[in-house]
């Protein structure tokens, strides 16, 4: 899901990432929307904000929105730093530290939610803010090292994407093309996937309080595990050590896979 | 602009509107601080009705008996005065006496007004504006008429 970066992933890595971030994105947007009454995923709303304050000129909204959109776009910033700045042969291990930064935010803010949260405004601002960086943090990651085919935390343009690709899907000449019929069940699940996480969140938020923020990440764990055990001998690839399985795999085939870039090339043909 | 200058405005552009946004938030007025004191109603209207719902061509301001209807059940129910103490205790009065004693937060990025009953139930008031002198609150109504019914109050002395 994570490991494979831009032209080398698949349909199915991308459907998993999109489906399981999407359905997280939506949880976490509806429960910030219950428990402290604005969204944090979708950023179009936060600009609209921004802009009907600045003309009412109340500075103290204007400032507060804009930090929160800054944040979310720090977000953004560091998953796109650290996948194109990190070491490419510890690829996985790149794509998994944004991920592992939105889980300590999401536990940070039911931690502090569930044993701390007085519900004061201030305490309100700071926590949206933490909740409004890990989104970032997430679209950043997916959209980065999905080559901007997976983008989980708003809707706005893969709505507009969905509807290009559909009215393609009208000609015959389009609708042939596998590419577009995968994306259209890309957009379409990355979308339901959001409002099905949305929904979970709106009948168990009440219930459980700013507990569910530890099962979004408990959920976002999961993407680190699926790809730690499908994948985790890959983390020796920096030390130049091909991983057992390809290196298995050549034995068989009668081929030399010491070196770590034939070695993963060899990995992502694999699957 | 040369490329290279590129990320070095950025910087600059950036860290010059976080500061800023960062001073507003330590030196200005924060919201709580804006609400404290007594507020009185002053008036009670339909600010976006349903007009399949409700005459327009009477006007959309609220009578007695339909306020009445419209607050059955609401905490803000035969109130005509706020006040809105330091610890988050707003008190309700009509005609000089107590009615109820609520629990009042901010929420959101400070225009969601939350009170909260003994029994923790919960009522949420958008705050649209806030002025020294007057305050409008928001909520939407289901009852009788579809629409955004917008409450007036006047300051009547500070906290």
């Amino acid at each position: 899901m994570l490991r494979r970066f831009n032209e080398h992933r698949s349909m199915g890595d991308n459907l998993k990432l999109g489906m399981l971030s999407a359905f997280a994105a939506g949880m976490t947007n509806v429960a910030a929307l219950v428990l402290f009454f604005s969204f944090v995923s979708n950023i179009t709303g936060h600009f609209a904000i921004l802009a009907e304050e600045i003309s009412n000129g109340n500075w103290y909204q204007v400032a507060v929105v804009f930090l929160w959109i800054f944040l979310f776009l720090a977000g953004s910033f560091v998953s796109n730093f650290i996948v194109i700045h990190g070491d490419k042969r510890q690829r996985l291990l790149n794509h998994a530290l944004p991920i592992g930064m939105e889980i300590m935010c999401l536990l940070a803010v039911g931690w502090y939610g569930h044993f701390h949260y007085r519900e004061t405004l201030m305490e309100t601002e700071f926590l949206l803010a933490v909740l409004l960086f890990a989104m970032g943090l997430q679209n950043g990651l997916t959209a980065s090292i999905s080559n901007f085919a997976v983008k989980t935390t708003h809707l706005t343009g893969l709505t507009t994407d969905l509807a290009i690709h559909l009215s393609m899907a009208t000609k015959q000449y389009w609708r042939e093309k596998p590419e577009v019929r995968q994306k259209i069940v890309l957009l379409a699940s990355i979308a339901s996937a959001y409002v099905a996480g949305g929904v979970v969140a709106g009948s168990i938020t009440s219930m459980f309080q700013y507990k569910v923020f530890f099962f979004i990440a408990a959920l976002l764990g999961s993407v680190l595990l699926y790809d730690l055990a499908r994948y985790g001998l890959t983390f020796r690839m920096a030390s130049g050590a091909a991983p057992r399985r390809i290196r298995d795999e050549g034995q068989r085939e009668g081929t030399v896979l010491s070196d770590p870039r034939i070695a993963m090339a060899r990995l992502e043909e694999l699957g | 602009m040369k490329r290279d200058l590129l990320p070095l405005v950025s910087i600059l552009a950036f860290t010059g509107l976080v500061s800023a946004s960062v001073g507003v938030l330590i030196t200005g007025k924060r919201p709580e601080a804006q609400l404290l004191g007594q507020w009185e109603e002053v008036s009670w209207t339909y600010e976006k009705v349903d007009p399949t719902s409700v005459d327009v061509s009477t006007g959309v301001s609220i009578g007695e008996e339909l306020r009445n209807e419209i607050t059955k059940g609401l905490v803000i129910h035969e109130s005509e005065m706020w006040r809105f103490e330091p610890g988050a205790a707003l008190v309700l009065q009509k005609n000089g006496e107590r009615n109820d004693t609520l629990q009042w937060k901010l929420k959101g990025y400070g225009r969601m007004l939350e009170l909260v009953y003994g029994d923790q139930h919960q009522e949420v008031y958008k705050v649209r504006e806030v002025k020294d002198d007057e305050m409008v609150l928001q909520f939407n109504n289901d009852m009788i008429a579809r629409g955004v019914v917008r409450i007036v109050l006047k300051r009547v002395d500070n906290a």
